[in-house]
């Protein structure tokens, strides 16, 4: 009798552990789970990295008369040094900027095999008014 | 014993399931690459430039020269345009601007159409650099 008493606490110690693990583990599981179900807090970290390793991209400009402004104007934006081993096939964005840092217009192109590439602004820039290029290139 | 293990069995399941999701909450992150900056477009100076033209016999414009030109704009090109009083170009020319020590000059002789000289009106200039 005193045996069968032992066994059967012994059984019910170990089968409290085991409960007790279980429900910790199903808890720590439902806390883990909260935090992705509702996007309540999502984390993480990656590298932004820059395809331009070599040279430094350029911009030149080529103008034509137009008697509109009356004046010079933008004919063409020539990116030069860009690095085409790396860069070639992104999409690249060039904006041209005046007074106060506007935006005169923004020309986007492709990253050529050659390194170079020549845009054509789509609206009339008046020469006179360009104080600033930026230039972006992503992909 | 057996109705014990089967439901330690299934809680210990239902445990790993619930670990298993818990594992989905890491985050992936990657990007592609991106470059961007800015520059200034800087000026080489020019704000106003005077021009001369010569006329032939025949009251068309055979040169312009351009004079006053600094001379942080030697070795750039410079385009005139030659203006109506409509504003509507009657030629233009391009000319490199040469090296210099105080102050630089450039002589047009070709506009790509024979241009009265009754007709110009004024002209319109661009440096660009090189």
């Amino acid at each position: 009798m005193t045996k069968a008493i032992k066994g059967l606490a012994k059984r019910r110690t170990v089968f409290a552990l085991l409960l007790a693990l279980t429900i910790f583990g199903a808890v720590y599981g439902f806390a883990a789970t909260l935090n992705v179900g509702t996007n309540a807090l999502s984390a993480g970290n990656a590298t932004v990295a820059s395809c331009q390793q070599t040279g430094t991209p350029t911009g030149t400009y080529t103008t034509t008369y137009n008697s509109t402004i009356p004046g010079y104007q933008v004919a063409s934006v020539v990116v030069t040094g860009l690095d085409d081993t790396n860069c070639n096939g992104k999409a690249i964005s060039v904006t041209l900027t005046g007074a106060a840092n506007a935006n005169l217009a923004t020309i986007t192109g492709t990253v050529p095999s050659s390194g170079n590439l020549t845009l054509t602004p789509g609206s009339t820039v008046s020469a006179a008014a360009v104080t600033g290029v930026s230039v972006a290139i992503a992909g | 014993m057996n109705t014990l293990s089967k439901t330690l069995g299934f809680l210990v399941t239902v445990a790993a399931t619930f670990a298993a999701c818990a594992a989905a909450a890491t985050l992936a992150v990657a990007s592609t690459s991106l470059s961007a900056g800015n520059a200034a477009v800087t000026s080489c100076g020019v704000s106003s430039l005077t021009a001369t033209r010569n006329v032939n016999n025949s009251g068309n414009v055979t040169q312009v020269n351009v004079g006053g030109i600094p001379t942080a704009c030697s070795g750039e090109t410079l385009s005139v345009a030659l203006v109506s009083s409509a504003n509507a170009s009657l030629g233009s020319g391009t000319a490199t601007i040469g090296s210099c020590t105080t102050t630089c000059s450039a002589t047009i002789t070709s506009f790509g159409a024979t241009v009265a000289a009754t007709s110009l009106a004024k002209y319109s200039f661009s440096v660009t650099g090189t």
